[in-house]
C-alpha cells in the first residue's frame, strides 16, 4: 500500500485537479441551448478548451475541424498524465491512446484505397504528435494498401492486418482490415493489463472489462443493425476481456433477432442501464451514461491506482466525444430538444432543455 | 592566376537550318556562358526562340524507356564521353532505332524471366502453405464427400474461440492441424445445407483458405514432393535466365549508356534554345567566352555551317552596360590544378567580381601554411595525405576535397619536420625549427608576425582593387592607403620591439606625427571630397542629406573602428599558436593516459592501442577544429580587408545547364 501511495500520489493529485477542469453539468446545460457553432465556441473559449480553439477566431467554422481541435486537448491530457503515472502502469493509458492511432491508420488506409491526396488525408488525422508511433509520413507516401501494411512492421497492427489481407482482397473492401485494426487495439488494451499487478490490476481490470463490454455491445448493435451482418460474422468481430459479457453472452446478444430479445439477453447491470429502451440509437448513449457513473465512482475509492488516472482520461474522452456530437448536430441543424440524447455526461436539470 | 580568365561577349547569328549543329558545337565546347535572350533588349521585344515541344517530349519518352531498360538489366551508371556532334532533329531517329533493336532482344528474355519468376513465387507460396497439412492427408478422399462440405485454411489463433462460438448453433467439426505465424491451420467440416452459415462465420474470422487445385490428387506428402521437383526445375530455369540477363547487360550496357548521354545532350540542346533569340529565319546566340577560345570556336562553327554564321565579338570594356554596372561579367577561375580546388572555398565566401583580384592563390597558400602550423605532425600529416589520396582516387565527385586533403597532409608533414613530431613522439626526428611546447613566447611572436603579414597583404590587395575599380577616394579612408600606412608603421615598430626589445623615442615621435597627419586626412577626406570634387557620388551608406558635422563624426567613428580592427585582426592570429599548442597538449594527454593504462611501463599492446586511438581522435577532432579556425582567419581577418564580391559565377553551357533546363 505504502509503495502504491508513493507511486501514485503525484498522478492521482494531477488527475483530480484535471478532473476539476472538466465541463460541469451547468456548462452542459448552457451548451445544449446554443443555436450555432459561434455560440458554442464563444462559450468554450471561457473553459479549458480556449487554447486549442483559439485558432478558429475569424476562421470558417467546420464541425470536423473543431472536433479535431477538441481532441488536441484530450491528447494534451494524455501527455500530461503519461508523464505523471509510473512507467509500467503507463502502458495502460498508452494502449487506450492507441485507439486514436488505430483511427488514424484506418483513415490513412481509407484514403489510400480511395486514391486521395496525402495532404487531404493528413488533414483528417488526429494530431497525436510525438505520442504517435505510426510512421504517418511514410504511410502517406505508400501507393497501395499492402505497401502501407508492410511499413507497419514494428507496430502491433502489422500482423493482424497481414492476416486480414486475404479477406480484404477477396471482399474488395476495407472492412476486414478496419475490423482487424479495431480488434488489434482492443486486444492490446487487454494485453496491457499484464503490466500491473495486485489491487492495481484488479481495479483497472474492472474498468477495462466494462469498457470492453460496452465496445462489444456497441459493435454488435452497429454491425447487426447498421451494416446488416449475420450473427455468425458479428460474433467473430467481438473481443475477449469483457467484465460481464463472455463469449457465450456475446453470442446470445449477437443472435438476438429483435430489441426485446437483445435486452433480455443482456446480463446485469447492462439490462438495468438500458431499461426498456425503445430506440436502438439510444443504446450507445445510455450505456455511456451508465459508464460515466462507474467512472465517477472511482474518484471516491482507493485513489492510489492507475484506475483513477484512466477514469479521468475516459471521462475526458467522453466529454470530447459528446462535444463533437453536439457540434455536428448543431451544424446539421438538429432541433435543440434532441441534443441532450447525444450527451453522456450529467446535465444540470437532467434531460430538460 | 591572380586574375580571372579574360572573357569577351560574343553574339552569333545562325541560320535556322544550322541551329542544331551550332548548338551541338557550343555544348561540346563547354566554355560558353549563355546570356538569356529573354533578359535582354531583344528578348523584351519578343524575339525569343521556342523549343520544339513535340521533339522534346519524344526524347523524354525515349529516356523513360531507356531508363527502364537500364534498371531491368542492372546496368551501373558510368561516365560515357560523347565526342560526336548531336543534332536533335536527326538523332531522334537513330536513337529510336538503336533502342528498338535492344528492346526487341531484351524483351523476349525478360518476358521469359518474369513468367518464370511468377511461377516460382506461386509454387513456393503454395508449397509453404501446403506443407502445413498432415503428410498422410489424402485430398482425393476429401473431394468425394457427399453430405458434408469442408474447408482448409488459416485463421488468427486468437479468433478460434469466437469461430467456435459463432458455429455453435450448427453441426460442425474442427481440426486444428498446425500453426503458422500466429495463425492456426484448420480443417472445418459441416453439413452442406448449413454451409452458408460457415461461409459467413469464416469470413468474420478472417479465414484465409488454402486453395487446392481440382487437378491435384494423392496425399499431401506426394503433392509436396512433386511441387518441390517443379520448384527445382524453375529455379534452374531462373538461374539460366539470370545469366542471360548478365550477358545482355554486358552486351548492351555501354551502348545504352551512350544512348542515354545522347538523349540528355539532345534535350539539353533543345531546351537551351529557349534562351536563344530568333529573328525571322535566324537564331541569335549571345554569351561570354574566354578570349583565347574565340578563334577556335569561330573556326568550328564556320566549318559546320559552311560559313553561314555571323559573329560579333565585343570586349567587356567596350560595353556600355558593363561600364555602367548594369551587366555583370561572369567570372571564370583560372588557377593551376593544385590551387583550383580552393576555388570552392573562395566561392563559399562570395564570388569575386570580374575586375577585382581573384584571391584563390593567396587563399590556398595561406590556408595550407596556417593549417600546417596548427596541425604539424609528420605521421598525422601522412595519414591525411593518404586519406586525401583515397578520396581523390575513389570518389569521383569529391576529387577537389581529396586534393585539398592531400595538400593539407603535406603541409602538416612539413611542419611536423619543423616541429620534430611524428604521431606526437618527439624522439624520432629532430626539430628543424622549434618545438611548440618548449618555445611558447617565440611561437606567439611568429604568429603575430604572420598576422601582421596577412593583414598587410589584405590591405595591399585592397589597394590594388581600389585602383582597378577606380575607387580612388577610398584610398584616403581608414581601410585604404592612409589606414594601411598607419598600420604598417605601427606594425614595423612593433616587430622591431619584438625582435630587439626596444624602440627609439625619435621613431615613436615620427610615428605619432605621421599618424596624426594621416588620421586628419582620413577624417577630412569625405567632407573635403564633397566640397571640392563636383559630381562625385557619396558612398551609398552615407545619407545624401547628411551635414558636414555628421560626415565628420562618421569618419571619426570609422577611423576608430578600423584602427581597432587592425589590432584585433592581427592579434587574432595568435590562435595559430594556441591551436598548435592544444594539438601538442592533446598528445601529452594521450601519452599520459597510455602510461596509466600500461601501468606506467610505457610498453605493451595497451600502451600502443591508447596511442593509436588517441591519434585517431586527435586527427578527427583537431582536423575539424583546425580547418574551421583556418577558414575563419581567412574569411574574417584576410578576405574582410579587400574582398568586394558580388560577381557572377561562370556557368558553362553544357550538360549541367541541360540538367537544370530539363527541371524547368
Amino acid at each position: 500500500m505504502i509503495v502504491r501511495v508513493f507511486r501514485y500520489s503525484f498522478a492521482q493529485a494531477k488527475a483530480r485537479s484535471m478532473r476539476g477542469k472538466l465541463l460541469s453539468p451547468d456548462d452542459w446545460h448552457y451548451l445544449l441551448r446554443m443555436k450555432g457553432l459561434e455560440d458554442i465556441l464563444k462559450y468554450l473559449s471561457g473553459t479549458d478548451y480556449s487554447l486549442v480553439l483559439s485558432r478558429f477566431s475569424g476562421a470558417r467554422l467546420e464541425a470536423g475541424a473543431i472536433s479535431l481541435a477538441l481532441h488536441d486537448d484530450l491528447f494534451a491530457a494524455y501527455a500530461k498524465l503519461l508523464k505523471a503515472v509510473p512507467s509500467k502502469s503507463s502502458h495502460i493509458p498508452r494502449s487506450f491512446l492507441s485507439l486514436y492511432e488505430a483511427e488514424n491508420l484506418k483513415t490513412i488506409l481509407r484514403g489510400l484505397f480511395q486514391g486521395k491526396a496525402a495532404a487531404y488525408i493528413r488533414s483528417l488525422l488526429y494530431r497525436l504528435g510525438p505520442l504517435s508511433l505510426l510512421p504517418v509520413e511514410d504511410l502517406l507516401e505508400a501507393r497501395q494498401v499492402a505497401e502501407a501494411i508492410e511499413l507497419l512492421k514494428p507496430s502491433p497492427f502489422h500482423r493482424p492486418l497481414l492476416h486480414a489481407l486475404p479477406q480484404f482482397h477477396a471482399q474488395g473492401r476495407l472492412f476486414p482490415l478496419e475490423r482487424a485494426i479495431d480488434i488489434a487495439v482492443m486486444e492490446n488494451i487487454h494485453e496491457s493489463l499484464k503490466f500491473v499487478s495486485g489491487l492495481d490490476r484488479k481495479g483497472v481490470e474492472i474498468l477495462t472489462g466494462e469498457w470492453i463490454d460496452l465496445a462489444n455491445l456497441s459493435w454488435i448493435v452497429r454491425l447487426r443493425r447498421l451494416y446488416g451482418l449475420s450473427p455468425e460474422e458479428t460474433i467473430n468481430y467481438t473481443v475477449p476481456g469483457g467484465r460481464y459479457l463472455g463469449l457465450r453472452e456475446l453470442g446470445a446478444v449477437a443472435r438476438a433477432p429483435d430489441r426485446p430479445s437483445f435486452l433480455s439477453a443482456l446480463p446485469h447491470p447492462y439490462d438495468e442501464a438500458l431499461g426498456r429502451t425503445e430506440d436502438w440509437e439510444q443504446i450507445q448513449t445510455l450505456l455511456s451514461k451508465w459508464f460515466v457513473g462507474e467512472l465517477q465512482k472511482t474518484f471516491s475509492q482507493d485513489p492510489f491506482q492507475i484506475r483513477l488516472a484512466l477514469s479521468y482520461l475516459l471521462l475526458k474522452e467522453l466529454e470530447v466525444k459528446s462535444l463533437g456530437s453536439l457540434i455536428t448536430a448543431v451544424e446539421l441543424g438538429e432541433p435543440t430538444g434532441n441534443l441532450v440524447d447525444l450527451i453522456s455526461l450529467p446535465v444540470k436539470g437532467g434531460a430538460h432543455v | 592566376m591572380f586574375k580571372s580568365e579574360k572573357l569577351v561577349r560574343i553574339t552569333i547569328q545562325v541560320p535556322e537550318q544550322f541551329i542544331s549543329s551550332a548548338t551541338g558545337i557550343l555544348a561540346r565546347f563547354r566554355l560558353l556562358h549563355l546570356i538569356r535572350i529573354d533578359e535582354t533588349h531583344l528578348g523584351r521585344l519578343g524575339y525569343v526562340a521556342e523549343t520544339d515541344g513535340g521533339l522534346f517530349k519524344e526524347y523524354e519518352e525515349l529516356l523513360n524507356e531507356l531508363e527502364s531498360l537500364v534498371e531491368i538489366l542492372g546496368i551501373r551508371p558510368d561516365g560515357v564521353r560523347l565526342d560526336e556532334e548531336i543534332i536533335p532533329e536527326k538523332d531522334v531517329f537513330k536513337i529510336k532505332e538503336g533502342l528498338g533493336e535492344i528492346r526487341q532482344e531484351v524483351d523476349s528474355a525478360l518476358n521469359q524471366r518474369e513468367g518464370t519468376e511468377l511461377a516460382l513465387r506461386n509454387k513456393k507460396s503454395f508449397l509453404e502453405r501446403f506443407k502445413l497439412l498432415p503428410d498422410e492427408l489424402d485430398l482425393s478422399q476429401l473431394r468425394d464427400l457427399k453430405l458434408v462440405d469442408r474447408m482448409i485454411g488459416l485463421v488468427p489463433a486468437q479468433g478460434l474461440d469466437r469461430l467456435e462460438e459463432s458455429l455453435s448453433e450448427v453441426y460442425h467439426a474442427f481440426i486444428d492441424i498446425s500453426a503458422l505465424q500466429g495463425r492456426a491451420v484448420i480443417l472445418v467440416f459441416g453439413l452442406k445445407k448449413d454451409w452458408p452459415v460457415f461461409e459467413r462465420a469464416l469470413k468474420g474470422a478472417l479465414f484465409d483458405p488454402i486453395e487446392i487445385p481440382p487437378q491435384i490428387t494423392g496425399t499431401v506428402a506426394e503433392i509436396v514432393a512433386g511441387t518441390q521437383i517443379e520448384i527445382d526445375a524453375l529455379e534452374k530455369q531462373a538461374q539460366a535466365l539470370a545469366r542471360e540477363r548478365e550477358r545482355l547487360e554486358h552486351r548492351f550496357g555501354r551502348q545504352l549508356l551512350t544512348l542515354r548521354e545522347r538523349i540528355i545532350a539532345a534535350q539539353q540542346i533543345l531546351s537551351a534554345r529557349r534562351h536563344f533569340g530568333k529573328i525571322d529565319k535566324s537564331y541569335i546566340i549571345s554569351g561570354w567566352i574566354p578570349d583565347r577560345l574565340f578563334a577556335s570556336l569561330q573556326e568550328n562553327l564556320l566549318k559546320a555551317t559552311v560559313g553561314g554564321v555571323v559573329f560579333e565579338k565585343v570586349a567587356p570594356e567596350d560595353l556600355r552596360e558593363v561600364r555602367k554596372g548594369i551587366v555583370n561579367i561572369p567570372i571564370l577561375f583560372n588557377n593551376p590544378i593544385l590551387i583550383s580546388p580552393f576555388e570552392k572555398l573562395t566561392n563559399l565566401y562570395g564570388t569575386p567580381s570580374y575586375r577585382e583580384i581573384e584571391p584563390t592563390f593567396f587563399f590556398a597558400l595561406s590556408f595550407l601554411l596556417m593549417f600546417g602550423m596548427m596541425f604539424g605532425d609528420v605521421g598525422q600529416g601522412g595519414i591525411l595525405f593518404f586519406l586525401g589520396y583515397l578520396v581523390f582516387r575513389r570518389f569521383y565527385k569529391y576529387t577537389d576535397y581529396g586534393i585539398i586533403l592531400m595538400e593539407c597532409g603535406l603541409s602538416s608533414m612539413l611542419f611536423g619536420f619543423l616541429y620534430g613530431s611524428v604521431f606526437g613522439l618527439d624522439t624520432i626526428v629532430p626539430a628543424l625549427w622549434f618545438r611548440p611546447m618548449e618555445s611558447i613566447p617565440y611561437f606567439v611572436k611568429v604568429t603575430l608576425t604572420m598576422g601582421a603579414a596577412m593583414v598587410s597583404l589584405g590591405l595591399l590587395l585592397n589597394f590594388i582593387n581600389a585602383l582597378r575599380l577606380g575607387e580612388y577616394r577610398t584610398l584616403f579612408g581608414a581601410s585604404g592607403l592612409a589606414g594601411a600606412l598607419i598600420y604598417w608603421m605601427s606594425a614595423g615598430l612593433g616587430i622591431k620591439y619584438i625582435l630587439t626589445g626596444r624602440v627609439a623615442p625619435g621613431e615613436l615621435s615620427v610615428l605619432g606625427w605621421s599618424a596624426a597627419v594621416l588620421m586628419t586626412i582620413i577624417v577630412l577626406h569625405r567632407p573635403l571630397y564633397r566640397l571640392f570634387i563636383k559630381g562625385e557620388q557619396p558612398e551609398p551608406s552615407i545619407d545624401k542629406g547628411a551635414g558636414l558635422f555628421t560626415e565628420l563624426m562618421e569618419s571619426v567613428v570609422e577611423l576608430l573602428d578600423d584602427l581597432i580592427r587592425f589590432v584585433a585582426n592581427t592579434v587574432s592570429f595568435i590562435r595559430l599558436a594556441a591551436f598548435a599548442l592544444s594539438h601538442a597538449a592533446l598528445f601529452i594527454a594521450v601519452f599520459s593516459v597510455a602510461n596509466i593504462v600500461s601501468g606506467e611501463k610505457g610498453t605493451g599492446i595497451s600502451y600502443w592501442l591508447v596511442v593509436a586511438a588517441g591519434n585517431i581522435i586527435i586527427i578527427l577532432l583537431e582536423g575539424v577544429v583546425v580547418s574551421i579556425q583556418t577558414v575563419r582567419l581567412e574569411y574574417y581577418e584576410f578576405f574582410g580587408k579587400f574582398f568586394r564580391g558580388g560577381g557572377e559565377k561562370f556557368k558553362p553551357f553544357d550538360r549541367e545547364t541541360g540538367a537544370e533546363e530539363r527541371k524547368l
